[in-house]
């Protein structure tokens, strides 16, 4: 595969795999997104995928290929903390949905690293938001009638092109207990009761087939693929919005010594003394203001600000469909409109993510980081700025997309 | 346009005795404006949607009109004077397509009143017979600048019935809220929607031939029934029938009035292929096509939609959720505005209906990244006056000329920016929104009480 730009540089090809000519982007306003959070002027040296240095006054590496970015503003490449990117080409009516298992046996036995498709025509369209990393998690219906339903097991890709998207797959198990109507009463009961079955069954396997689980419907796939929650190596991602239930899950974390996600979280504010002191990490989208169920009263524009105040990490995501990727960038800057610091909010869509989702190797621009940079007309909150160029793993990535193409095609038209 | 043809037939009907139009003087809006100081906005960035920008610009509401506005505006004595310094002000938004009060907040098995699923033509229902008008969904839009709105029934069906045109102003009835002489709406959908509920059933829709079978067979019905009607006004002006001998037909009124020009014909369809269709249908039984919503193909069709005299209600950037959606490109606006064509930002949502002016800056960077540089004079059009054309309501609000009513947003800021928010709203010249103290806030019913007041 060949690709062009000429972003900065008059032209620029490359062929094939990543070339490993070191890379110099100089002349940038850099929001580093990580722990010197503060604006630096200065330049980026990309070496074999990696950020080498950043700084003012850095050396030129032998052979470098160099970039003057004119003063252009540079961040980390965004990172979407909860998406269906890569396993929805179409959500409905067009057999193209793989972003649950819902229909099958399966609760958190479902794997979804199998349903991403590297050639999805939403991976070009996310990038050309700024787009270069995403926790794609499964789809688990809110409404089930049934109860109790784990969604699944998540996977973390990059947008980086070609057919290896996936980063890490099997990355903590979902659980969404938003809008529920089948009784709390029975609901953290049978939670509690399925955590006793899984640790029996983490000490002695024959336990399944033996009958000696709680529940009679567990299959070995689910089982196994909760034993790492119980053993508090991998997240429950749990989707919450009553400041009850948060508290309940917090205690149940507690209880259980599981490491707890929290999603959605409309009611977070209330109770962000309890979810800070229980260092618990909150995935939330900012437009969440109206009180759309009675779980979700208090619902507030100021959600993120509060619990950022509080001391809780957050991560912004937009609407959860992966197509609404690209709209990440809006929603940080809807949270800065009410309230939330510049800072923080890019924090919360870049480093903040990554870190929730244990990934240590990307979403700053500091050393030893994989070089995913997005480089921009503007501030990259603002609807009217624009994204000049995206590297992921220190290649640059083109912008074009099948909505530019059809774009083209009709405009040319004329 | 309807306005003028509604005002001729009512000029004739007024002799007949009740004997016209179903809807006629029946469920009338109540809504009054409260009375307001007068007051100059001075010192502003104003986006007036009829012209160009004015800078360092006042605005005087009085009598809850716009009574002046420009560079050189003397300030009346009695005046309460706001200094803008610089921020800007827009026209209010209006939002050409909303669910607000019958897809309310919250969203309960007992509240979901928008759409009437009982079979593929129900052109007898009216939403405004379903909104709540305590969905705290109203008092947030107006938070975000919205102080008009459509509220049009869902798309599942053929023929979904009436939808009605709101000022956005808190109250306990609809009727309160109805903006007057506003005319109802006819919603239609096409596509996916019909056939997806009635097909799934066996029944008509099954495809999309049975929809464009279904329109024919319906609107072959209304041109009779128009005909029929028209008879029997004329022989009671003659005296030689008395008004009631005429059975009424509450779905077939709503298509003939839509026949007569009296009722604005709103179509969801997403596919360029099938708004063509749908084109083709108008012609054949002579009605005159108001918007397409969603339309997010507009683009592939948009030099005839500017010769049809057709516009088109679509989002900034939403695609991809159903097929029929796959195509949708965030440049559909600029396209649109290119050509020609009436373009509407619309929301569809009770997210997005809030921050309708960041949706018209995402489609006017579209524009900018395809080479059509839209100034912000033509962007701000596509939540304001172009939506208020198509409601036919453009004589009264969507622009900021004198006469007009004084619905009129403060910004904090360059309203194409994200940050901005609205610090001031007025309805008829009435603060109903003001940041800085609160003190105008409504608060739903709902809200009362309960954890999430204020928020």
């Amino acid at each position: 595969m060949r690709y062009c730009f000429s972003a900065f540089v008059s032209s620029v090809c490359l062929f094939g795999a990543a070339v490993a000519q070191p890379l110099l982007l100089q002349n940038a306003t850099i929001f580093t997104g990580g722990p010197e959070a503060e604006l630096k002027t200065g330049s980026i040296v990309i070496e074999d995928e990696t950020i080498t240095a950043v700084g003012a006054e850095l050396r030129v590496p032998n052979g470098a290929r160099i970039v003057d970015l004119k003063g252009a503003i540079v961040t980390p490449g965004l990172v979407v903390a909860n998406t269906t990117l890569g396993a929805v080409e179409v959500n409905a009516g067009a057999n193209a949905n793989d972003g649950s298992g819902a229909k099958s046996t399966l609760t958190s036995g479902v794997d979804l690293q199998y349903a991403i498709n590297p050639q999805s025509s939403l991976l070009p369209v996310a990038r050309s938001g700024g787009v270069t990393r995403a926790f794609v998690t499964p789809t688990s219906s809110g409404r089930d009638p049934s109860g109790l339903k784990f969604g699944g097991q998540s996977v973390s890709i990059n947008t980086g092109g070609g057919l290896k998207v996936i980063d890490v797959s099997q990355l903590g198990v979902t659980l969404n207990l938003s809008d529920k109507n089948i009784g709390r009463g029975a609901l953290f009961v049978q939670l509690k009761s399925a955590f006793a079955d899984v640790r029996l069954y983490a000490k002695r396997a024959s336990a399944l087939n033996n009958g000696e689980l709680n529940a009679n419907d567990w299959t070995q796939a689910d089982l196994n693929a909760l034993v790492p929650i119980v053993r508090g190596e991998k997240p429950l991602i749990v989707s919450v919005d009553r400041a009850s239930d948060i508290l309940n899950i917090i205690q149940l974390s507690k209880d259980e010594k599981i490491q707890i996600i929290l999603s959605r979280a409309n009611e977070g504010w209330v109770v962000a003394d309890q979810i800070a002191a229980a260092d618990i990490p909150v995935i939330l989208d900012p437009t969440d203001n109206l009180p759309q169920s009675f779980d979700r009263l208090a619902s507030s524009f100021k959600n993120a600000v509060r619990l950022v105040d509080a001391g809780v990490k957050i991560a912004i995501i937009g609407p959860r469909a992966g197509h609404d990727a690209r709209l990440l960038r809006y929603h940080a800057g809807i949270a800065v409109s009410h309230g939330l610091s510049r800072q923080a909010a890019l924090e919360a869509i870049t480093i903040n993510p990554a870190r929730i989702w244990g990934q240590e190797n990307y979403g700053a621009i500091a050393v030893g980081q994989k070089a995913d940079i997005a480089i921009w007309s503007g501030d990259p909150f603002e609807p009217l700025t624009d994204l000049v160029a995206l590297y992921v793993n220190g290649e640059e990535q083109s912008l074009e997309n099948r909505q530019s193409i059809l774009r083209d095609k009709y405009l040319s038209a004329d | 346009m309807f306005r003028l043809v509604f005002s001729i037939i009512a000029a004739l009907g007024a002799t007949l005795s009740g004997a016209f139009a179903q809807s006629d003087g029946l469920y009338p809006s109540t809504y009054v404006a409260k009375e307001s100081p007068t007051t100059a906005i001075i010192n502003a960035t104003i986006l007036t949607a009829a012209g160009p920008r004015i800078d360092g610009g006042t605005i005087i509401l009085s009598g809850g009109k716009i009574t002046a506005i420009g560079k050189d505006v003397s300030v009346p004595q009695n005046a309460n004077v706001i200094d803008a310094n610089g921020r800007w002000i827009t026209p209010g938004i209006i939002d050409a397509h909303s669910h607000l009060g019958v897809f309310p907040s919250p969203s309960l098995p007992s509240n979901r009143d928008g759409n009437e699923k009982t079979g593929n033509n129900t052109a007898e229902v009216w939403a405004e017979h379903a909104i709540w008008p305590q969905d705290p969904a109203f008092d947030a839009a107006r938070d975000g600048g919205v102080t008009s709105l459509v509220v049009l029934p869902g798309s599942t069906n053929l023929f979904g019935g009436r939808s009605v045109t709101l000022k956005n102003v808190p109250a306990v009835s609809v009727q309160a809220m109805k903006f007057p002489d506003a005319p109802q709406g006819l919603k239609m959908a096409c596509g996916e929607n019909p056939v997806r509920l009635y097909g799934s059933k066996a029944r008509t829709p099954f495809t999309r031939m049975g929809n464009i079978a279904g329109f024919r067979e319906h609107w072959q019905k209304a041109k009779a029934y128009q005909q029929k009607r028209l008879k029997h006004r004329t022989a009671v002006r003659a005296g030689s029938a008395k008004p009631d001998a005429f059975t009424v037909d509450l779905q077939l009124e709503t298509l003939a009035d839509v026949l007569d020009g009296k009722i604005i014909p709103h179509i969801h369809c997403y596919r360029a292929d099938e708004m063509t269709q749908m084109v083709d249908v108008s012609k054949e039984f002579g009605f005159n096509i108001g918007a397409f919503h969603h339309a997010v193909e507009a683009y592939k069709i948009a030099d005839m939609l500017a010769k049809e005299n057709i516009g088109v209600a679509t989002w900034a950037n939403r695609w991809g959720f159903k097929f029929e959606a796959y195509d949708a490109i965030d440049a559909n606006a600029a396209i649109l505005e290119k050509a020609g064509v009436n373009t509407i930002l619309h929301s569809d949502s009770a997210k997005l209906i809030q921050r309708l002016n960041v949706e018209a800056a995402l489609g006017m960077a579209s524009a900018r990244r395809s080479g059509l540089n839209f100034d912000r004079e033509t962007a701000i059009k596509w939540i304001t006056a172009n939506p208020a054309k198509l409601l036919d309501i453009i004589d009264e609000t969507g622009t900021l000329e004198v006469g007009k009513m004084a619905d009129v947003v403060l910004w904090s800021a360059d309203p194409f920016s994200v940050y901005a928010r609205a610090d001031q709203v007025y309805i008829d010249g009435v603060l109903m929104v003001d940041r800085a103290t609160n003190e105008y806030q409504n608060h739903s019913d709902f809200e009362l009480g309960q954890p999430g007041l204020g928020e």
